[in-house]
């Protein structure tokens, strides 16, 4: 660990997609995913990262580790900068960082058993004795509260909340220092989402790992995350602790995220709610100024030309930063 | 509410729906009896394969052919029995008495028409005598009351060319158009970001208020369930498990099933990464569901007459209601609600 404590630091990230059109399928365009973001996350810490469908949370967790090549800016994975590492180093230094999937039916191969699914890692990095594979395989299985049997089985034979274990216990194998959870337990029923949680918790505490965990569903992120931050159209709109996020928005765009929730009690069906008007716009072509001015209800002049920074605006709120001229108080 | 509103629009009496499958018939709803009243909405909930998917195509007759048939049961709208009813019959339903909107309104739509010819697909069956100018001037208004603007210029359009919330409002404008008595959403929302689905529930509410249609509403997320429903019926492994208003089920919760579900919600009220409760393990395929009661293979309070006797399905035990002064009917199907009352 090179002097500060965080495990990941990303600077002024951006990934765009070219759109390609005309008769030579030349770039017409970009869609921009992720446009000029920094975060930071501490070590043992996890980050919630919440935004509707398109916001592009997925594809910023997802060129982290590079399975979308970003544009430009920096990733610092301890301290190295993973966009200018490449071959033999940058697949040592994946080693660190893991990933578990939205969708358990197809983020594990069905033609391999869960063993060797479990093994792979291992034998990727070429750690271990195929002896110690097997013994660390049956621990994995344990930890993630599975049968030992369960190696020798296929994915198909599992439901899907058990697939999302044996996705978990493939993403903790090698003790990284952090995992990003692209919607872990969105496709996973009620009484199952709270199981993979407490199993998430479980796992933090004891191995220490720092979570990136990206989801549209605000009360499970505020439940697992320490901080959490607010995207939307490609940028960070809020950041801040995961209490002053949920009790005290200060951007807009978060109130109408926490309005919407619906709440499991009939006294709160008269609550004012604020309902957002529209759709998200496209991407390709983000509004000018403050990209959330085509649906706020508070929308100024200032707000449609001059584009807001996301910095701290309100001193009694600790560490919180918010991208908004006229934050909410 | 409109001022009948003890009215019964649709009375579904001792359902069962059994499928034919390689290992045998799986009974995928046993002996389900609930009430839709007018103007007011049932939530139907539950987890994936708990047959609250299956109830709703067994009202419309849409059960997959020739695996799945109604074994027993009625289903009644007014003295009609919709179960007994002949093929010929049921375009006089469908549509016109109980309309459909679906979870996934891309799959739901027909990705080669636009918008107006699957509209007005709808007056050609329906209302043959309808000239080609009121059809359009009513798919206008159609689309402008599901909020949709410019309706001349979406009635144009192919459904890839609309967002997920539009396309939402495209399927409910064309479950309205034949002003249905009752409204059956399955799941309409989940597909749906958060702040989209606000706008659709906002939609559905006042959609009903000024035509006093009944909803049905089946979802697995009980905060929707909170905010639009005025009774829920909440179901496990094909059987009823709790039946009663929405006050009733949140704020006198007797059975431990429902109990659970809103235990392992996380709250926005609550300390971050503290443990949630669980239920634990799963739910059995409904092939290998134990005797008795269904539930007690996840049920902390289970005792030997869970698996011996268990609930009856059709003499659920009554509850008072703590939180209602006159509680319209709270029932629940747990052999030992009595012994532990309403359960943390």
């Amino acid at each position: 660990m090179k002097m500060s404590q965080n495990v990941l630091e990303v600077e002024h990230l951006k990934t765009y997609f070219p759109i390609l059109g005309g008769l030579f399928q030349r770039t017409i365009g970009h869609v921009r995913a992720v446009d000029d973001i920094s975060l930071t996350i501490q070590k043992g810490e996890t980050l919630g990262l919440v935004g509707e469908s398109g916001c592009g949370k997925s594809t910023l967790g997802r060129s982290i580790i590079r399975l979308v090549e970003p544009s430009s800016g920096k990733v610092l994975l301890n301290g190295t900068n993973l966009l200018t590492t490449n071959g033999q180093e940058l697949r040592n230094k994946r080693k660190d960082v893991q990933m578990i999937f939205q969708d358990p039916y197809e983020s594990l191969n069905s033609r391999h058993t869960i063993g060797s699914i479990l093994a792979e890692p291992f034998v990727i990095h070429n750690l271990l004795s195929p002896k110690e594979r097997d013994d660390a395989v049956v621990e994995l299985l344990r930890r993630v509260g599975l049968p030992e049997n369960a190696r020798l089985k296929y994915p198909h034979e599992f439901s899907g909340g058990q697939r999302q274990r044996i996705g978990i216990a493939r993403a903790i194998a090698l003790r990284p220092n952090l995992v990003i959870c692209d919607e872990p337990i969105s496709a996973l029923d009620v009484s199952i989402q709270a199981q993979i949680m407490n199993l998430l918790i479980d796992i933090q505490n004891e191995m220490g790992m720092a979570y990136l965990f990206i989801a549209h569903d605000l009360a499970a992120v505020r439940h697992i995350s320490d901080r959490i931050a607010v995207m939307y159209l490609g940028v960070i709109v809020e950041e801040g602790p995961s209490e002053s996020i949920s009790s005290n928005p200060q951007h807009p765009y978060t109130q109408a995220l926490l309005s919407a929730v619906p709440v499991a009690d009939p006294q709160f069906k008269k609550r004012e709610r604020i309902v957002l008007k529209g759709d998200v716009p496209s991407p390709s072509n983000p509004p000018s100024g403050c990209r959330f001015h085509t649906r706020c209800p508070y929308v100024q002049d200032r707000c449609r030309v001059e584009s807001p920074e996301l910095k701290s605006r309100n001193e009694k709120i600790a560490n919180s930063k918010v991208a908004c001229h006229f934050p909410l108080k | 509410m409109t001022s009948n509103s003890g009215e019964s629009v649709l009375k579904v009496e001792d359902l069962s729906v059994t499928f034919a499958t390689e290992s045998g018939a799986i009974r995928a709803v046993d002996h389900l009896s609930f009430e839709v009243k007018r103007g007011q909405t049932l939530g139907i909930v539950g987890e994936s394969g708990c047959g609250k998917s299956v109830t709703c195509l067994a009202i419309m007759r849409l059960l997959p052919q020739p695996f799945g048939t109604i074994s027993s049961g009625r289903i009644l709208m007014k003295d009609m029995d919709i179960a007994a009813l002949p093929k010929a019959k049921l375009p006089s339903i469908r549509g016109k008495k109980i309309a459909m909107i679906f979870q996934e309104p891309m799959t739901a739509l027909n990705p080669v028409e636009t918008v107006e010819s699957q509209i007005k697909e709808v007056f050609q069956l329906h209302f043959p005598e309808m000239n080609a100018e009121a059809q359009n001037a009513e798919a206008i208004d159609l689309l402008k009351r599901v909020g949709i603007n410019a309706p001349e210029q979406r009635l144009k359009s192919y459904p890839h060319q609309l967002s997920g919330g539009m396309r939402q409002r495209v399927m409910i404008a064309m479950a309205l158009a034949c002003k249905p008595d009752v409204l059956i959403a399955d799941e309409p929302t989940t597909a749906l970001d958060v702040t989209i689905q606000a706008q659709i529930l906002e939609l559905l509410r006042d959609l009903q208020v000024s035509s006093g249609m009944s909803i049905i509403f089946i979802t697995h997320d009980l905060g929707v369930v909170a905010e639009m429903c005025d009774q829920v019926l909440v179901m496990y492994g094909g059987r009823p498990v709790e039946y009663g208003s929405v006050e009733d089920i949140f704020g006198s919760t007797s059975h431990p099933y429902t109990r659970g579900l809103l235990n392992s919600l996380p709250r926005l009220d609550a300390l971050p990464k503290s443990v949630l409760k669980t239920i634990p393990g799963m739910v059995p395929p409904l092939n290998q569901m134990p005797q008795g009661c269904r539930f007690q293979t996840r049920c902390s309070h289970k005792t030997e007459i869970c698996s011996s006797e268990g609930p009856k399905e059709n003499a659920p035990t009554k509850i008072k209601s703590k939180t209602v002064q006159e509680s319209q009917g709270h029932y629940s199907w747990c052999k030992r609600v009595d012994e532990w009352g309403n359960i943390k």
